[in-house]
C-alpha cells in the first residue's frame, strides 16, 4: 500500500540516478522473464481476472448483491474471493452490498448462515434443492424451496400424531423446539392435497432436523426428558419469534413491490380520447394507498378491487389539493 | 487536505518531474501531481528537489492518462469521504465516461495505477466504470464481456448455481 511505498522510494530518490537506473533495468529483466511461462501469457488475455484483490474489493463496493451472486458464478478464482466463509473482507463486502441495496434486511444473518448464503437466500431465485425456478423461502428452515421439494422433505404434526397413535408410542415430544412452516405459508398454485383442509394448527417440520431430534430425545434417560423438552420449547418458542419477524419483514417488501406494480399498471389505464386518466404520483398520495402500503397483508384481486375503488373515489381530491399546492409555491417563487 | 490545489496562482505554479516504467519522463504541474496521496506524501517527505521521481509501477501510456485527468480536475475539491454517500454508479459526469471509453486493459491499468498512486476520485471513477459493465449481467454474459475463461467442470457448475440460484428473468 502507498504508506509503505512512500518509504521506500524515498530512499530511491536518495540514491544516485545511475543505481535507479540499473536497478530499473534489472527490474525490467526479470519482469520479462516471469511473463515468458504459457500458462502465464493464456491468463495475460483477460485482465479481468488477473487484478489484486483489493481491486476486486474497490468494485465490489459498487454492485448489487444480485450482481455479486452472477459475478461469483463466472471462474472458480471470483468464486474462491467472494465466496470465503472465513474471509473478513469477503464478509463485508457482502455486508456493505446488503446495506446499500436492501436496507430493510436489518436483521443480522440468521443462525448458521454466513453473509454469502444470506445473499443468495435472499436475492436468489429458484430451489435450492432441485433447480426448479418457482421457490419460496422458508425462514424456518434457511432455505429456498418450491413446493414439491417441501412436500417430499417436510412432517407435519399430524403426520406425527398418526405415527403416534399407530405405534402406541407414549409421547412424540421430541419436536419440541424445532422450527416449524405454519400452514398459511405453504401455499402455491400446485397446492398439495394435505393443506387443502383448513388445518390452522398445522406445522411443517423439516424431516431431517425430526430424525435427528428423534435420536437425540432416545439417548436420553426417560427421567430427564421432561427437563429437556421444556428447555426446547423456550428455545424454540424464541427462535420462532425471530423466523416470523423475519418472515413480516420480507412479505411486507414483496407486498410494496406487488402493489407497485399494480399503481403501474392503473396508471396506464387511459380514457376515451386516448388520454392517461391517472399519475402514478398523485395515486401514491391518496390515503388508501398509505393505509396498504407497507403492510404484510396479502394484496389479492378482491383486496386490490376495494383499493381501487377508493383510490378512484379519492383521487379528484388529492389532485386537485396537488395542484393548489403547485400553484401557491409558484405564486410565492414568482 | 487538498489546499494548494485551488489557487492557481503563477507564481506557485511548480514543476515535478515523473519517471514511468519504461524511463520516459513526464513534466507536470505541482498542483496536479498532488491530487495523487502518494506523491504528494513524497513530496512533502522529500522537500523541494528537481530529481525526477521513479513510478515503476505505471508505464507511459497509463501515466499520461492518468495526467490527463488529473489536470481535468485539477481546480475540483477531492474530499477524502470514507463512508461516500453517493455509491450509485450512475452519477458519472460527461467527461468522465468519454474518459472511460477505453480499452479493458487500459481501464484495469488505470485502476491499479490509481490504486498505487492513491488517486481516490480516479479509483472510483474506474472502478464504478468496470461496476456498469457487470450490472444486470447474468454469468455467461460477465465471461463473454470481460473475456473470462470458465474454469469450472460441469458438475461444480451446477452445484455452484444450485447454491446461488441466479434468477435469469430479472
Amino acid at each position: 500500500m502507498p504508506k509503505t511505498n512512500v518509504a521506500g522510494l524515498s530512499v530511491n530518490v536518495s540514491e544516485s540516478s545511475d543505481i535507479r537506473a540499473l536497478r530499473r533495468r534489472q527490474q525490467n529483466k526479470k519482469r520479462k522473464l516471469n511473463r515468458q511461462p504459457i500458462e502465464r501469457r493464456v491468463q495475460n488475455e483477460c485482465p479481468a481476472t488477473r487484478i489484486a484483490p483489493e481491486i476486486l474489493i474497490e468494485i465490489c463496493k459498487h454492485l448489487s448483491p444480485t450482481d455479486l451472486l452472477s459475478l461469483l458464478q463466472t471462474c472458480k478464482l471470483y468464486h474462491t474471493w467472494l465466496s470465503s466463509k472465513q474471509s473478513v473482507t469477503t464478509q463485508k463486502i457482502w455486508y456493505e452490498s446488503r446495506q446499500e441495496y436492501a436496507p430493510f434486511l436489518t436483521l443480522p444473518s440468521p443462525r448458521g448462515l454466513d453473509e454469502v448464503a444470506y445473499a443468495s437466500l435472499v436475492f436468489g431465485s429458484g430451489c435450492q434443492t432441485c433447480g426448479e425456478k418457482v421457490a419460496k423461502v422458508y425462514w424456518a428452515f434457511s432455505t429456498r424451496m418450491c413446493s414439491d421439494c417441501f412436500a417430499i422433505s417436510t412432517v407435519t404434526n399430524y403426520d406425527l400424531n398418526y405415527e403416534k397413535r399407530l405405534l402406541k408410542a407414549p409421547n412424540t415430544n421430541y419436536v419440541a423446539g424445532l422450527p416449524y412452516v405454519e400452514a398459511y405459508l405453504y401455499s402455491s398454485p400446485y397446492m398439495h392435497s394435505r393443506t387443502r383442509e383448513p388445518h390452522t394448527d398445522l406445522k411443517f417440520y423439516l424431516a431431517t432436523s425430526v430424525e435427528k431430534q428423534k435420536r437425540i430425545y432416545h439417548t436420553i434417560p426417560p427421567n430427564r426428558r421432561h427437563r429437556w423438552t421444556v428447555k426446547n420449547m423456550r428455545k424454540g418458542a424464541k427462535l420462532m419469534k425471530e423466523v416470523r419477524k423475519r418472515e413480516r419483514v420480507c412479505r411486507r417488501e414483496e407486498m410494496k413491490a406487488q402493489l407497485e406494480a399494480r399503481i403501474v399498471n392503473m396508471a396506464q389505464t387511459k380514457d376515451e380520447t386516448g388520454n392517461l386518466v391517472y399519475d402514478a404520483n398523485i395515486l401514491r398520495l391518496c390515503p388508501a394507498y398509505k393505509k396498504v402500503y407497507g403492510t404484510p397483508h396479502y394484496m389479492c384481486d378482491q383486496a386490490w378491487i376495494w383499493t381501487e375503488r377508493k383510490l378512484v373515489r379519492e383521487y379528484p381530491r388529492i389532485f386537485k389539493k396537488q395542484q393548489q399546492l403547485a400553484e401557491s409555491s409558484s405564486i410565492h417563487l414568482s | 487536505m487538498a489546499t494548494g490545489s485551488t489557487s492557481t496562482n503563477i507564481s506557485e505554479l511548480k514543476k515535478i518531474k515523473l519517471t514511468s516504467s519504461e524511463g520516459t519522463e513526464f513534466v507536470v504541474d505541482k498542483d496536479v501531481g498532488e491530487k495523487s496521496i502518494l506523491l504528494k506524501n513524497m513530496l512533502e517527505d522529500v522537500g523541494e528537489n528537481d530529481m525526477a521521481i521513479p513510478l515503476p509501477n505505471v508505464t507511459g501510456p497509463i501515466l499520461t492518462k492518468v495526467i490527463e485527468y488529473c489536470t481535468h480536475h485539477r481546480d475540483d475539491f477531492f474530499i477524502s469521504q470514507d463512508d461516500d454517500n453517493k455509491k450509485t454508479s450512475d452519477d458519472i459526469d460527461e467527461w468522465d465516461s468519454e474518459f472511460c471509453k477505453v480499452d479493458q486493459g487500459t481501464l484495469f491499468e488505470l485502476i491499479l495505477a490509481a490504486n498505487y498512486l492513491d488517486i481516490k476520485p480516479l479509483l472510483d471513477l474506474t472502478c464504478k466504470t468496470v461496476a456498469n459493465m457487470i450490472k444486470g449481467k447474468s454469468p455467461e454474459e460477465i465471461r463473454k464481456t470481460f473475456n473470462i475463461a470458465n474454469d469450472f467442470t460441469p458438475e461444480e457448475e451446477i452445484q455452484v448455481k444450485r447454491e446461488n440460484e441466479w434468477c435469469e428473468e430479472r
